[in-house]
């Protein structure tokens, strides 16, 4: 090996992730206060980029909800739609 | 008089079958145009944009759903009166039944019909396996913002 091998021919994987471990503790650990603390600083910005950072912890939550909601409705109209073509393409009488 | 009558409702009932295959096929239209955007929507992860499209498809499946209602009960009648088997007509049978002049254009409105139901089918189902992970996807981050918050709160107490 020399200075111009990859690190990660240099380093096997078993031996990067220990030494990884404890900066994803310390990170696992801090995020909640790393989110509290991202959104007070977008709280010092415009409404609308405000309602983009989140604004604060529950409205994060309050928002993923109404994605989830989004998604659920698209979901079932999705299915609706199929069954409608289906019925349509039946009535039809070429399939 | 009354055979002039059968023949008179006949072509009457035909006209109104192809007036209701243009509306179909401008709804199908309009059905492949919301299916197109409401792919590259999910695709770009858009949600307000999906929300929107979720109301405006709504509506067109009521208008979509109605016409099919209604085709299908004329092809029903127009069966009675050609003396065929109107428990399970379909256009399809209704257009063998008819001479070459009357069917031509009608039957060509049915092509058109089910061309765009088969793209619009492809469409949809890509577009519900796409929402269906995303929606997976969308419900762990709200899981695990959850845990997260639990998890500060427990430590402050």
């Amino acid at each position: 090996m020399t200075k111009n091998t990859p690190d990660s021919i240099r380093y096997p994987v078993r031996l990067i992730v220990p030494d990884m471990l404890p900066h994803l503790v310390e990170l696992a650990r801090d995020l909640p206060g790393l989110l509290i603390e991202g959104v007070e600083e977008a709280g010092r910005e415009s409404p609308g980029e405000r309602k983009m950072a989140g604004g604060n912890p529950a409205e994060l939550v309050s928002q993923m909800v109404a994605v989830c909601q989004t998604y659920e409705a698209a979901r079932r109209l999705i299915q609706s739609q199929d069954e409608l073509l289906e019925k349509t393409a039946d009535s039809l009488g070429w399939l | 008089m009354e055979r002039y009558s059968e023949m008179e409702r006949l072509q009457e009932q035909l006209t109104a079958l192809e007036d209701l295959l243009v509306k179909e096929f401008r709804a199908c239209q309009a059905l492949h145009a919301l299916t197109k955007e409401e792919r590259q929507a999910l695709t770009a992860g858009d949600t307000d944009i999906l929300s929107r499209l979720v109301e405006q498809k709504e509506a067109q499946l009521d208008e979509m759903s109605d016409l099919e209602g209604k085709r299908r009960s004329l092809v029903q009648e127009l069966n009675r009166l050609l003396g065929l088997n109107q428990d399970t007509a379909t256009l399809t049978d209704l257009l063998a039944a008819l001479p070459v002049e009357s069917s031509g254009r009608l039957s060509r409105l049915g092509e058109g019909i089910l061309t765009l139901l088969v793209d619009v089918r492809d469409l949809t189902h890509g577009n519900r396996a796409i929402a269906s992970t995303a929606m997976e996807r969308a419900e762990a981050i709200q899981a695990f913002l959850l845990s997260l918050y639990q998890q500060a709160d427990r430590d402050r107490s």
